[in-house]
């Protein structure tokens, strides 16, 4: 429970720490934070890219433009130690660091890292599966791949190394417009060779779901609901059984949202078969049930979550003093001893477009490129290639704030901007999670290491 | 411009299906461009829990038609008057299209350019707001005052008369349904004051916050039920209005807004944290003879049309009350599906969404859930009784007077 102090100069809340963003970064600082039994408030304004994402946990897939790492741990070295801005590099000690030993410290603070989301996410009975050793290769509704290292367990089952020699079924929903299962299949089985990866078949097929039969417009979101029904399950679980034949595995767009891994499991044994969710695209059910559970995770660890606070700007000196929020019709102050911004990139908020330029919403911190280019007046479509999926991404995806290895942002100068602000996630600059496949990795360890740094 | 001349170019306009907007509505209207159509919206929209996409195309559509396609307002009817105005879309949304507020934009164009589009169910209230300036039609006087003191004497709980005196510090607002259909509640707030010792006074001749014209779309009416409510608070001259309901709140904080007015609007559970005082009212509460468990239900109007800061209220005064157990919802938030006027388009829609709500309430296993809203408080009632539980629904404000009156 948050307290109001009411006086008559306004409402106040006070808290230890106040985190600016409940995404995934923003949530695992808040979470690491409280560990000391601090009073930690997560705001947001609403949401960002974390409740969109497709449910998987990336880490380190390339190293732009197109080298694939066979693991995690090999990316975030390999990064770390090349990439000049990068946060991977940044963790790892930054410019002042030898490359080796950037590569190694990396690597440790997010296996840290991610070691305190996979055993966060168990405690509130979500099982991440996978490891910093080995990328799994994942597919998704339009049959194309990535490499994660993170899934989870429903997800996981999908890892597409799996297909060598066997046999799969992808099941699309009859009705279902996001998702076609021939069109999946044919993907599939165009880019399966090019991975080394022989199935004995790739076929499809489709099924109805009791309830939403006849439909053209079926959402996602109905479908995860109808699965968590016992009844409905099991006759799902027959069509399976009618279409699966033989095949070893079985591929379906969602598996529900209050109980995933228990509709997987009672699908797998109707069919005997490895069944699998596929990773998803907007709206994501995957998605929207990580936002959940790591909220939920988050308040059993005493955070105070609140949707529905907008940040508006900050007083500050040398420090940060107090921030403006907008909670409905009330403007509040929020007064914390210490602050974690993790509000996003342009989808999050924490960037937003002013007059053709790129500029960070709340505290007008310097922006960058990812190459250390201050900003603040080089016009936005210089930041864009004319092709539209250009090698190695556009550039506007990869900038943002600049940090020191205290993740504290930094001003023109390159000192810190204040002495009680910290950052993490998508706001910061010098990483471009489509083209690398890095964004929940470098969510997820900057925010355990900017709550660990404003807690301690 | 002349009456006459603006009536005729209106005239014209309308034949042409050409809508008109006010400055504030433009502003609104332009606010959905920001959407991304990524459909966040319609995985939390509680029609969509128990509607099908096909019968109810939910916030998305709403907004993705019309900032794609030439204003034809029209073709959001079949959707628009599902929405309870709950908000939760808004809140997810990474831009916080204002959906709810659009609704009310399209349903009042609707009135005033296809007025067969607008349900038939909505017409009694219509009238009843046209002839009484009320939602319900008002029973006299004396039976008023014999309904409520019978309710009180139920609740064990004292009657006090009606005050209404000018100048005083506070206008007391009950809304309709206080008012009317449930004069318990406004009995408690009166009973609640009374104790606190404040300076209320009551109106005499009371009329609709606006909501449910606004509801309809009838923004003449509204517009005149609000130009009677800013007089009567000018003749009154009081400093802030108290109301006991949510929508009450959220309307007349907006009027006041619109008119900038220099009185303030609130609920009584803001009243009591922000002007009266956490620690004078916690004194004023006796160790109650009985223990009682509780829950409460946040309604929409309140919680996000408001200010998520009135969740923490309510909650924070449950907390202090000695002897009650305040358990919170495991999954807060929910609308109650009453709002919008739903309940009158579809009733059974809305029960549907009620259930859900309850099934929440039910896994709590409390004695009570209290909702400082008197629609929440009919729909969650309904429902509770429905399903034959156990636990109670009461209005907030008169649990508050049951344990400040050790009823």
């Amino acid at each position: 429970m948050i307290h109001y102090q009411i006086s008559g100069g306004g409402t106040k809340v006070k808290v230890d720490v106040c985190v600016i963003g409940a995404g995934v970064a923003g949530l695992t600082a808040a979470r690491k934070a409280a560990e000391k039994g601090l009073k930690v408030l997560a705001a947001e304004k609403g949401s960002g890219a974390t409740i969109q994402s497709s449910g998987v946990i990336d880490v380190a897939g390339y190293l732009p433009p197109n080298h694939m790492f066979t693991s995690a741990s090999e990316g975030v070295r390999t990064i770390a130690e090349k990439v000049k801005n990068h946060p991977y590099s940044i963790i790892g000690g930054g410019k002042k660091s030898e490359p080796e030993r950037r590569g190694r410290e990396s690597e440790r603070n997010v296996r840290r890292a991610l070691d305190f989301f996979v055993e966060g996410m168990k405690s509130v009975g979500v099982n991440f599966r996978g490891s910093l050793d080995e990328n799994v290769l994942v597919t998704n509704f339009l049959g194309t791949f990535k490499p994660t290292c993170l899934c989870p367990s429903t997800i996981y089952n999908g890892d597409l190394r799996r297909l060598d020699g066997s046999s799969l079924v992808l099941v699309g929903v009859k009705g279902f417009p996001d998702y076609d299962s021939k069109f999946c299949a044919q993907s599939l089985s165009d880019i399966l060779p090019c991975l080394g990866i022989k199935p004995k078949s790739v076929s499809h097929a489709y099924i109805d779901v009791p309830g939403l039969e006849g439909r053209g417009d079926i959402l996602a979101i109905e479908i995860a609901r109808k699965m968590d029904d016992p009844q409905v399950l099991e006759k799902i679980g027959q069509s399976l059984q009618k279409v699966a034949g033989s095949a070893e595995h079985l591929a379906i767009p969602t598996c529900g949202v209050q109980s995933p891994e228990e509709n997987i499991k009672t699908l797998a044994e109707a069919t005997g078969a490895n069944v699998f969710e596929l990773a998803s695209f907007p709206p994501s059910v995957p998605g929207y049930r990580l936002v959940k559970s790591l909220e939920n995770l988050a308040q059993k660890a005493g955070v105070s979550v609140r949707r529905g606070y907008k940040i508006l700007d900050a007083k500050f000196d040398k420090n940060v003093k107090s921030l403006r929020v907008e909670v409905g019709r009330k403007i509040v102050e929020i007064e914390a001893d210490v602050y974690i911004l993790a509000s996003g990139g342009f989808l999050g908020g924490g960037l937003k477009e002013e007059k053709d330029f790129i500029r960070e919403s709340i505290f007008n911190l310097p922006v960058y490129s990812s190459d250390g280019i201050n900003l603040e007046e080089v016009y936005l479509e210089k930041l864009l290639s004319r092709k539209v999926f250009p090698k190695g991404g556009h550039q506007l995806f990869s900038c943002g704030i600049l940090v020191d290895e205290n993740l504290q942002p930094l001003s023109e100068k390159g000192e810190p901007m204040y002495g009680n602000l910290y950052a993490a996630g998508a706001i910061l600059s010098g990483y471009n999670y489509m083209a690398e496949k890095s964004g929940m990795g470098v969510a997820i360890a900057t925010g355990y290491l900017a709550g660990l740094k404003a807690s301690s | 411009m002349p009456e006459k001349e603006l009536e005729h170019i209106e005239g014209i306009m309308r034949e042409e299906d050409i809508v008109l907007m006010k400055p504030e509505e433009e502003e609104t209207y332009k606010k959905v461009e920001a959407c991304q159509n990524c459909g966040l919206c319609l995985v939390v929209c509680p029609i969509l829990e128990v509607l099908q996409h096909e019968a109810y195309s939910g916030p998305r559509s709403i907004t993705s038609e019309l900032s794609r396609t030439v204003r034809e307002f029209w073709k959001a009817k079949d959707v628009v008057y599902y929405c309870t105005l709950c908000g939760r879309c808004q809140e997810i949304c990474s831009k916080n299209v204002p959906v709810p507020k659009v609704v009310s934009l399209i349903r009042s164009k609707l009135f005033k350019q296809r007025r067969e589009l607008m349900p038939a169910n909505f017409q009694a209230m219509l009238e009843n707001l046209n002839n009484y300036g009320l939602a319900f039609e008002p029973m006299d006087k004396e039976a008023r005052v014999e309904s409520a003191r019978g309710r009180l004497e139920m609740l064990g709980l004292p009657y006090v008369p009606d005050k209404v005196k000018s100048n005083a510090e506070i206008l007391y607002f009950p809304g309709c349904q206080a008012e009317n259909l449930l004069p318990e509640i406004r009995e408690s707030a009166k009973l609640v004051m009374e104790k606190m010792g404040v300076d209320y006074t009551l109106l005499p001749d009371l009329k609709c916050c606006s909501l449910p014209s606004i509801l309809m779309g009838d923004s003449e009416t509204a517009e005149k039920l609000q130009k009677d409510f800013l007089e009567k608070m000018r003749s009154v001259g009081a400093k802030i209005v108290v109301t006991t309901c949510a929508g009450c709140t959220a309307t007349l904080a907006e009027i006041r807004d619109r008119s900038n007015g220099d009185f303030e609007v609130k609920h009584l559970i803001e009243y009591i944290l922000e002007d009266f005082g956490k620690e004078k009212f916690g004194k004023l509460v006796p160790n109650h003879p009985e223990n009682v468990s509780v829950t409460l239900h946040s309604p929409c109007h309140l919680d996000r049309h408001v200010g998520k800061y009135t969740t923490e209220y309510a909650e924070e005064l449950l907390g202090m009350l000695p002897k009650v157990e305040f358990k919170k919802l495991g999954e807060p938030g929910r609308c109650c599906g009453a709002g919008g006027l739903l309940n009158l388009y579809n009733p059974q829609i809305s029960r549907e969404i009620a259930k859900k709500e309850i099934e929440e309430i039910q896994k709590l296993n409390v004695q009570n859930v209290v909702t400082p809203c008197p629609l929440c408080l009919v729909q969650i009632d309904q429902a509770l009784f429905k399903k034959k539980s156990k636990t109670q629904a009461l209005d907030y404000t008169v649990f508050l007077a049951k344990r400040l009156y050790g009823a």
